[in-house]
């Protein structure tokens, strides 16, 4: 039996808020749509590693809005013949400006619960005060758009990142702070690897899917070429 | 000790254009307590019928402006509502329509429509500032029914009435039968009740609507169900779909690099 206490540690990942707008008129065809969307980033220039670089997407603007969710909507009245008059044109009308911090610090690392696969994410002062700039540049981006912004925002987001998350099986040179090896080997045990979105050490700033297949395409070619190209 | 006080001007803030004259103060430990309240219930009514009283409270009916919940009753609607509140206390329920009596003179199912709308108002404006969207009195303007001019009614209202007090363990039960039905009722609504399953043949297999393309809509003409309101069309037609692959085909999405595109 072998033991890594870096398994589960070193949590990375974004922290995101959902920020719902409503414009005056219909912006979106009822019933149709794309999850794809239109997303930027923007760098704190106090960093040159890309620390502190935020995301703001389109979320729900070109996407189907569901009845039952435009429904529950804060914009939506409370009940009544209002709240039916709202729903005549809320599915077309409804969306959000998705804002998160998707390179945190590297200070800043969370980890799982490896009884109960629970994310712990501590979040941090930097976080905090970056994600209220974001929702000021939202707020003004909304303003521009001629939509009506919500003014809900938490007051801090401390435990709530950790999103896309990265890092609980990172790669390193030493076991002392990692799991696996450059060729995705475990430390302790040969023959054992790990090649996913546990395996890259740092937040990529992205949603982290084709990330993970990435790790799994350059795991399988170090594979290859640690164990089956010697002319065996 | 919390102290929440809502005067009659916040109330019609909060509340739009409702004219229900209560102001309230919540506070721990005053006005009746929720144990005198669970003495006086009656022990006679069922979950079922506040539900069934409170969702046509929520989505009223109006034929045929306002096509609303209390149709989709001959179909089981409060029925299918209840499932999805098999976790509440039927105590809480009945401390719901109990209260209403010391604000407005009846219990909730005793009100007129008129009443029930200034109860539920009422409850509402025990949640934060912000906890649910106002009127859109534009739209409203639209139509005969809400026809009044708002702000003469909220400036012209006496400004601050003596408070009625409202313990705040009582303030937490209507929070939560509130917001729990609320969100059901919603939900259930604009989920297309009674059309908000795919039907199945014998073996368990979905029946398409259009076998030929195999497409399913669970969504039948007969009945104006939430998504009709919502004007939400549910999948796409087959016609829909040669129209968009027409469409999109049309686009060149990568200019130039498309004649080095193998497929």
């Amino acid at each position: 039996m072998v033991e890594n206490k870096n398994v589960g540690q070193n949590l990375d990942g974004d922290t995101r808020y959902r920020i719902p707008v409503i414009f005056d008129h219909p912006i979106k065809e009822a019933g149709r749509g794309t999850t794809g969307g239109i997303y930027w980033y923007d760098d704190d220039p106090k960093f040159s590693d890309g620390t502190g670089r935020v995301r703001f997407a389109d979320k729900d603007m070109s996407k189907i809005t569901y009845p039952h969710v435009a429904a529950m909507s804060e914009f939506a009245p409370g009940h009544g013949k209002a709240h039916m008059d709202f729903m005549r044109e809320a599915i077309t009308r409804l969306g959000a400006i998705d804002i998160g911090v998707s390179k945190p610090p590297t200070h800043v690392k969370g980890w799982v619960d490896l009884h109960t696969g629970a994310h712990n994410y501590p979040g941090d002062a930097y976080i905090d005060q970056r994600m209220n700039q974001v929702r000021e540049i939202a707020i003004e981006i909304a303003k521009l758009m001629k939509c009506k912004i919500s003014m809900r925002f938490p007051s801090t987001f401390r435990g709530r990142g950790g999103g896309h998350g990265n890092g609980t099986c990172r790669a390193g040179s030493r076991p002392q702070n990692s799991v696996i090896n450059q060729d995705f080997e475990a430390h302790e045990v040969q023959g054992l690897f790990v090649a996913d979105c546990s395996s890259y050490p740092r937040a990529v700033s992205s949603n982290c899917g084709i990330v993970g297949a990435i790790m799994g395409a350059f795991a399988a070619r170090r594979m290859v070429r640690n164990y089956f190209s010697s002319g065996v | 000790m919390s102290t929440q006080r809502a005067t009659r001007r916040q109330f019609l803030k909060r509340t739009g254009f409702s004219v229900a004259s209560v102001s309230v103060l919540v506070q721990e430990g005053r006005g009746k307590s929720l144990q005198q309240y669970l003495e006086e219930i009656s022990p006679d009514l069922e979950p079922r019928d506040v539900i069934a009283v409170l969702g046509d409270t929520l989505i009223p009916t109006q034929e045929p402006d306002y096509p609303g919940y209390r149709r989709l009753e001959k179909h089981g609607i409060t029925e299918e509502v209840l499932k999805g509140l098999k976790g509440v206390g039927k105590k809480d329920f009945l401390t719901f329509n109990e209260v209403s009596k010391d604000f407005f003179g009846k219990p909730f199912m005793e009100l007129d429509e008129e009443k029930r709308a200034d109860y539920v108002d009422f409850v509402m404006g025990l949640f934060p500032e912000g906890s649910f969207g106002v009127s859109d009195f534009n739209a409203l303007s639209r139509t005969e029914s809400h026809n009044r001019d708002v702000s003469d009614l909220v400036e012209s209202a006496e400004l601050i009435d003596e408070p009625k007090e409202l313990d705040k363990q009582v303030a937490m039960v209507l929070q939560r039968i509130f917001k729990l039905c609320r969100t059901r009722v919603l939900t259930v609504f604009y989920r297309n009740f009674p059309y908000h399953t795919i039907e199945r043949d014998a073996e368990g297999m979905p029946i398409p609507t259009d076998q030929e393309h195999q497409i399913i809509n669970p969504n039948k003409s007969d009945i104006i169900t939430g998504w009709d309101i919502a004007k939400f069309p549910g999948p796409l037609s087959w016609e829909e779909e040669l129209e968009r692959r027409e469409r999109f085909m049309k686009i060149h999405w990568h200019g130039e690099q498309e004649k080095d595109n193998i497929y």
